[in-house]
């Protein structure tokens, strides 16, 4: 049969068909076989293109196998994405993960210390940078940056007061920041009357502390020597409050009893639209470690009181130094003279609050 | 004469078929789709030589054609593609069949027709009306193992060559020459004895 196939090569071929020449029988079996073959072969009639085009519409919309991946891949996609926001998108107020990380997790505050001459004053500087505010306002909230910064946000109109309680404790030569207080903007057409007094501000400052006193309202801490450098930040969503006082965060937080003391206390705006923002501060003397809580608390007590009495200007962020001359030796250094604060162009200005 | 220079010209200006299997292999459908129309009769073929049921034939070819796009990404271009096509047509009407239940295969005796032929059953065939011999021939191969049935379809019908056989099963070529040796000697068999002839 391989013969009959021209499957068998010379010269068993040969071989092959010079028997098949004088064999009737193989050769009429091979005539017999042949003629079968070529019958049933032959014995075909194509369908017609109509029935073979119907096929191929039939396979063309049959999804092929790079389409099916696709839609594989975008399905993944899409759970990766519903997984994302439910990760890290916790409540519907839109708080998100990265936002309570921010407000629980020490922001970049450098706490430097540098050797100074006799004759120099003794000073610190609290810086609060403004890139890193609109960044976390922008994170947070999704207001664009040139908004933030040109004043075109509904939430430019009022400085409020953010949960601050920077505590400077000494260990050593080095220094921990527990907390820290912060600024925000909101809308504010019922914002109380600013605090007069410092007696006021300490009055209130001790119920921050109070309010403040959960764990996870500490904004941060960091270390203070001489060349280290200390965390400090500050940040979340507050509500409306005085000086020193308003530590209310999103309904996500953390701390019921504090959230609670401080709405019997602070009326809640609805609409809390600002962000955190990081004090950088700088310490200029080696002595400057030696600063006690309180004193810190009060430094921060004054520069909410320099903000809150500025609450109806148009400020988006401040940047301002803080300057203290020869008082962070002393016991009582609340008493302080705003002594420069721009008529204009807070977005970028710098707020000098000098200490006598 | 105009025909065929318009038809020439047709053809040098369209794809080759390696240059598709390569379009085809990275995706492309309508190198696919070309693929198909080059490929389309030749496996409704063998699919219909296989079930011999139109209905049952278009199906396989269409699944065949399916199977073949979406496995077309691991073809190796490599390869020779009508081999790769025949095995999935072939292993797509066997399977059918397996699952219709309609294997009625029947095991002819080896010595059923194995030997040589008598002279009375060649002439029996030999005699026959063409029309009876072709029914008789394709009732024969449906009693085939689907073994033997493809590569009785694939040598005679489609007139592969062992080599080719061999690769599109993917068995020695020694098995095709016994598995096409005994499918032919029982076919033989069954259509001399459907004739009413003597083996």
């Amino acid at each position: 049969m391989a013969w009959c196939d021209n499957e068998i090569v010379s010269p068993e071929a040969n071989h092959i068909s010079e028997h098949i020449k004088h064999c009737d029988s193989c050769r009429a079996f091979t005539i017999t076989q042949k003629q079968m073959e070529s019958v049933w072969r032959d014995a075909w009639t194509d369908p017609g293109e109509v029935r073979f085009a119907k096929m191929r519409s039939s396979v063309k919309q049959e999804t092929p196998w790079w389409r099916s991946q696709r839609t594989w891949f975008i399905a993944a996609a899409i759970c990766a994405a519903y997984i994302g926001v439910k990760v890290f998108y916790i409540d519907g107020t839109g708080t998100s993960l990265s936002s309570i990380a921010l407000q629980e997790t020490p922001a970049s505050v450098q706490v430097t210390t540098t050797d100074i001459s006799a004759d120099q004053d003794e000073s610190f500087v609290v810086e609060m940078e403004e890139t890193a505010a609109v960044e976390c306002a922008e994170e947070e909230f999704e207001i664009p940056q040139d908004e933030l910064v040109s004043g075109q946000s509904e939430a430019s109109e009022v400085i409020e007061e953010l949960s601050v309680d920077l505590s400077l404790t000494e260990s050593g030569s080095d220094v921990v920041f527990n907390s820290v207080e912060g600024y925000r903007l909101m809308n504010s057409e019922d914002s109380p009357e600013p605090l007069e007094t410092a007696d006021e501000v300490l009055e209130q400052e001790a119920f921050s502390r109070t309010a403040t006193a959960c764990p996870t309202e500490s904004a941060g801490s960091g270390m203070v020597g001489e060349g280290l450098s200390g965390g400090v930040g500050g940040g979340g969503s507050a509500a409306y409050g005085s000086v020193g006082t308003s530590i209310l965060r999103d309904s996500d937080h953390q701390c019921d009893d504090s959230i609670e003391d401080a709405q019997t206390v602070l009326p809640v705006q609805s609409e809390i639209q600002l962000t955190a923002y990081i004090v950088l501060v700088t310490l200029e003397s080696k002595e400057d470690i030696q600063i006690q809580r309180f004193q810190w608390n009060s430094l921060f007590l004054m520069i909410d009181t320099l903000l809150e009495d500025n609450w109806n200007r148009s400020v988006e962020m401040l940047v301002f130094t803080v300057s203290s001359q020869g008082i962070l030796s002393g016991d009582n250094m609340v008493e302080g003279t705003v002594i420069d604060i721009p008529e204009a162009g807070y977005g970028d200005c710098t707020v000098t609050v000098q200490f006598f | 004469m105009i025909f065929h220079l318009v038809y020439f010209l047709t053809a040098g200006l369209a794809a080759s078929e390696p240059e598709l299997l390569e379009r085809a292999v990275q995706g492309d459908k309508e190198a696919f789709g070309e693929i198909v129309r080059m490929y389309e009769k030749r496996v409704f073929r063998v699919a219909r030589r296989m079930c011999n049921c139109d209905d049952d034939a278009w199906d396989i070819t269409q699944d065949a054609f399916i199977k073949a796009m979406k496995a077309m990404h691991s073809f190796n271009t490599e390869y020779r593609f009508f081999t790769w096509m025949y095995r999935i047509v072939t292993n797509t009407a066997i399977n059918l069949s397996r699952s219709r239940g309609r294997r009625a295969e029947v095991e002819f005796d080896e010595g059923y027709g194995g030997g040589g032929q008598t002279a009375t059953a060649d002439t029996t065939i030999q005699e026959c009306n063409r029309d009876i011999l072709v029914s008789a021939v394709q009732k024969a191969v449906e009693k085939l193992t689907p073994a033997l049935r493809s590569v009785f379809v694939l040598r005679v019908d489609q007139e592969l060559s062992y080599e080719e056989i061999a690769e599109t099963l993917d068995i020695a070529t020694g098995t095709v020459m016994s598995r096409l040796n005994r499918a032919r000697s029982s076919v033989k068999s069954f259509v001399v004895a459907e004739l009413g002839g003597k083996p």
